[in-house]
């Protein structure tokens, strides 16, 4: 959304070039820093509506810059990673990150994981009930849900899979704060009752379940809801 | 002579010294009282009767010691035959005056049968000692020989003549009846090293320095102390193989004063030479192996530059080409739009490539180490199609059976394996057809994926190289302009073995490629998946709630 203010934190030049040029030709502000310490003082200085933080920073590393971020503040935080291994994506996800990119990305994808996350970071829950994303319509005041107009009975506990995720629409969520979110702390590690479930929630809302439209697996990490703009 | 050491208890007449024919033994016999005889009656004025006693008695005696018994009792009865015609009196009769010289007579009989017969018991049981003596001798030596066998055996055995030579000196000490030994190994810089020892106390007090002479033995490659001499000294002995001295075996006897019995000698020696053949024979082997890993690097590391410098640099110059002619030169925005989209494609490219190469380093290492979890195979591909392109992802076709159970994998790795199977299958069939994934179970412990293309199948005879590093298949000139690294079938490979599962390919009758993976779905460390999915998970009933 045009004049939201984003901040970049990335130790390389020519990333902080690419996308200040990419982010601002979609109207956002950016803000640049080139290391954790510079960040947190512009993060604590100035409003800022998102970061985009590189893990791989000299001095303080992304890790240690989002758990301080995340003692004050609940900005949302997208990480970006050269290591493609979900270890350090979960890591980063359970210090206080919301989502994470590969590098290389496409602009494409980060503007996508942009929007998604402000809008997470706005919403508050009562002023929409109903969520809408391609053919998928989840009513949640009512406990609806429709694929293509069609109504889909679904268990309890496969709707409110699938209700935490269209809140947390276009993020991912990991393993560990679905369990906990939809069935409690003590389930934090039954990984295998969240894939059964979702293998059923698909086999229920999705036209092909073998190539999912809505609910998208980022293998090792988690889930996520895809919002189709 | 006879072979002695074949008899246990041999005639008196066969034993080993004096063997003497009987008919020698009785000639002697006579000529002795003879020669006797005519002493005497030559020096009869100087000699008595009694003189004459002692002579016969002493030919008695000897004839008993070296021709037996029966020559001993033959003449003992001539020479009293003799003492009583030439010298009693009357001389040249038979008959006896004196009945003391009588007496003498009979005494004489009784005491030149006694010395025989005594005489010759002395020789018998000397001989039987003689024939015990070797027979202990050769029992000695047998034992001597097993002991040897056992130890060229046990050097035998192992390849590694190192990992055994503890045992070997052990046997050694004890076939000899050593106080303690030791072996010396030479060194890859030529140092002489120890490498066992046993009794190390008894080494020391030996009363050299007997590293220092081991140094010299095994510079000279002659041994010391085997000289019967020098028994209370340590024996060294090189380890020689064809080449040179391998090492060197040093043994303290345990008996200073009595050394080294002789046959363990034998035995060190040939346990020496054994020794040293099987050292030299490893360190040989050792050479080679090394020689040949460093050739198969070199090799390896070759392929691997020309390789990577070609996949590296192809995108690049593909990007540099377009960069620089989007900023050197005008053109219309379809054309400029198609330069950026190769751009982007072969940027794309390089981060695959780049992929591949992290992923050879695990190749090499076999380090893949599946952190397994139970998966749903629909769902590893779905991740994997949602990674192509529309048109792509429109090519493929999934016939998943039924009731599928799910895997034990890492989602990750099985994900890559996945991939490249169906990139591969896009890339090499043409691009309006079909890639097909077929998914069934193959009985309870194995489940069964399949990736078909309608491309040119696999070269004959190529089936297993394909999944070599680096390989590219060779003939088909299209196949020539298909780019890839060559590693994405070795990395399958290398993947589905490190799940305990078998990948194969092959070219199907009606034509086209089938890579068919096997992977085994109950590996004995992971509780089965229906233990968890099955118990009372909360789901809760559904929602009927108001509306």
């Amino acid at each position: 959304m045009p004049g939201e203010r984003i901040l970049v934190v990335d130790d390389e030049p020519q990333i902080r070039r690419a996308l200040r040029s990419g982010l601002s030709a979609q109207g956002y502000e950016v803000l640049l820093a080139a290391d954790g310490e510079e960040a947190l003082d512009l993060a604590a200085t100035k409003p800022v509506d998102l970061v985009v933080l590189d893990l791989g920073l000299p001095g303080i590393d992304g890790f240690e810059v989002c758990r301080q971020l995340r003692e004050w503040s609940s900005i949302p935080v997208i990480v970006l990673s050269v290591r493609a291994g979900e270890k350090e994506k979960v890591a980063a996800l359970d210090q206080g990150a919301d989502d994470y990119l590969t590098k290389p990305f496409s602009m494409e994808e980060l503007l996508a994981r942009i929007r998604a996350n402000i809008r997470r970071a706005r919403a508050v829950p009562q002023s929409e009930p109903v969520f809408s994303t391609g053919d998928l319509t989840i009513d949640m005041a009512r406990h609806l849900v429709t694929v293509a107009g069609q109504e889909v009975r679904l268990r309890r506990m496969e709707y409110e899979i699938l209700r935490y995720l269209a809140l947390n629409a276009g993020r991912v969520i990991t393993h560990r704060v679905l369990l906990r979110e939809v069935w409690g702390p003590d389930y934090e590690e039954e990984t295998q009752y969240l894939r059964v479930h979702i293998g059923r929630l698909r086999s229920k809302i999705e036209p092909e379940p073998a190539r999912p439209r809505y609910i998208i697996t980022e293998p090792g990490v988690g889930y996520r809801l895809r919002v189709h703009e | 002579m006879p072979s002695p050491g074949a008899l246990p208890a041999g005639k008196p007449q066969d034993a080993p010294r004096g063997t003497m024919a009987p008919a020698l033994g009785y000639g002697l016999a006579v000529l002795g009282v003879a020669l006797a005889s005519i002493v005497f009656s030559m020096a009869r004025h100087a000699l008595h009767a009694a003189h004459a006693s002692l002579l016969f008695l002493l030919v008695v005696a000897v004839v008993a010691y070296v021709a037996g018994s029966g020559p001993a009792a033959v003449s003992a009865l001539l020479s009293f035959l003799s003492w009583n015609y030439f010298i009693i009196e009357p001389v040249h009769t038979f008959a006896v005056h004196e009945p003391r010289d009588l007496i003498a007579l009979f005494v004489f009989l009784v005491v030149a049968v006694l010395i025989g017969e005594l005489a010759a018991r002395v020789r018998e049981q000397a001989a039987g000692t003689r024939v015990r003596e070797q027979a202990a001798a050769a029992h000695v030596r047998e034992r001597a020989t097993n002991m040897l066998y056992e130890i060229s055996k046990l050097i035998s055995a192992d390849t590694d003549a190192i990992r055994v030579l503890p045992k070997v000196l052990d046997q050694l000490v004890r076939a000899s009846h050593a106080g303690g030994g030791a072996v010396l190994l030479v060194g890859p810089r030529g140092d002489l090293q120890p490498a066992v020892t046993t009794r190390v106390d008894v080494l020391d007090a030996a009363g050299e320095d007997w590293r220092a002479r081991a140094q010299q033995v095994s510079r000279t490659g002659q041994p010391i102390g085997l000289n019967p001499l020098l028994v209370r000294a340590p024996v060294y002995l090189p380890l020689s193989g064809a080449a040179r001295v391998e090492g060197v075996l040093v043994i303290v006897p345990g008996m200073p004063r009595r050394g080294l019995p002789r046959q363990s000698r034998r035995v060190l020696l040939t346990a020496a030479s054994h020794l040293g053949v099987a050292l030299e024979r490893q360190r040989l082997a050792a050479a080679a192996a090394q020689a040949e890993a460093l050739r198969a690097a070199e090799q390896f590391r070759n392929t691997f530059l020309s390789s990577v410098s070609h996949d590296l640099r192809t995108p690049l110059a593909s990007i540099k080409a377009a960069v620089t002619s989007l900023l050197h030169s005008e053109h219309s925005p379809e054309a400029q739009r198609e330069l950026i989209q190769a751009i982007n494609e072969e940027s794309d490219r390089l981060n695959a490539f780049v992929g591949d190469l992290l992923d050879l380093s695990r190749l090499d290492a076999g380090a893949w180490r599946p952190e397994r979890d139970w998966f749903d195979v629909t769902d590893l591909l779905g991740t994997v199609l949602g990674r192509l392109d529309d048109a792509a992802a429109a090519r493929v076709r999934l016939h998943l059976a039924p009731g599928l159970p799910m895997v034990p994998v890492d989602c990750i790795q099985m994900g890559q394996a996945l991939w490249n199977l169906i990139e591969n299958a896009l890339k090499y069939s043409p691009a309006d057809s079909p890639v097909s994934v077929d998914v069934t179970a193959g009985g309870k412990a194995v489940l069964r994926i399949s990736v078909s293309d309608w491309g040119p199948g696999i070269p004959p005879g190529e089936e297993e190289r394909i999944f070599e590093k680096f390989y590219r298949a060779t003939g088909d000139r299209r196949r020539k302009g298909v780019p890839g690294t060559g590693l994405g079938l070795a990395i399958v490979r290398g993947i589905i073995d490190a799940h305990g599962g078998r990948v194969r390919a092959y070219t199907r009758a009606e034509g086209g490629a089938t890579f068919e993976i096997l992977l085994p779905i109950s590996p004995p460390d992971m509780p089965a998946p229906s233990a968890l999915a099955d118990e009372p998970a909360p789901d809760g009933e559904e929602y009927a709630d108001a509306r």
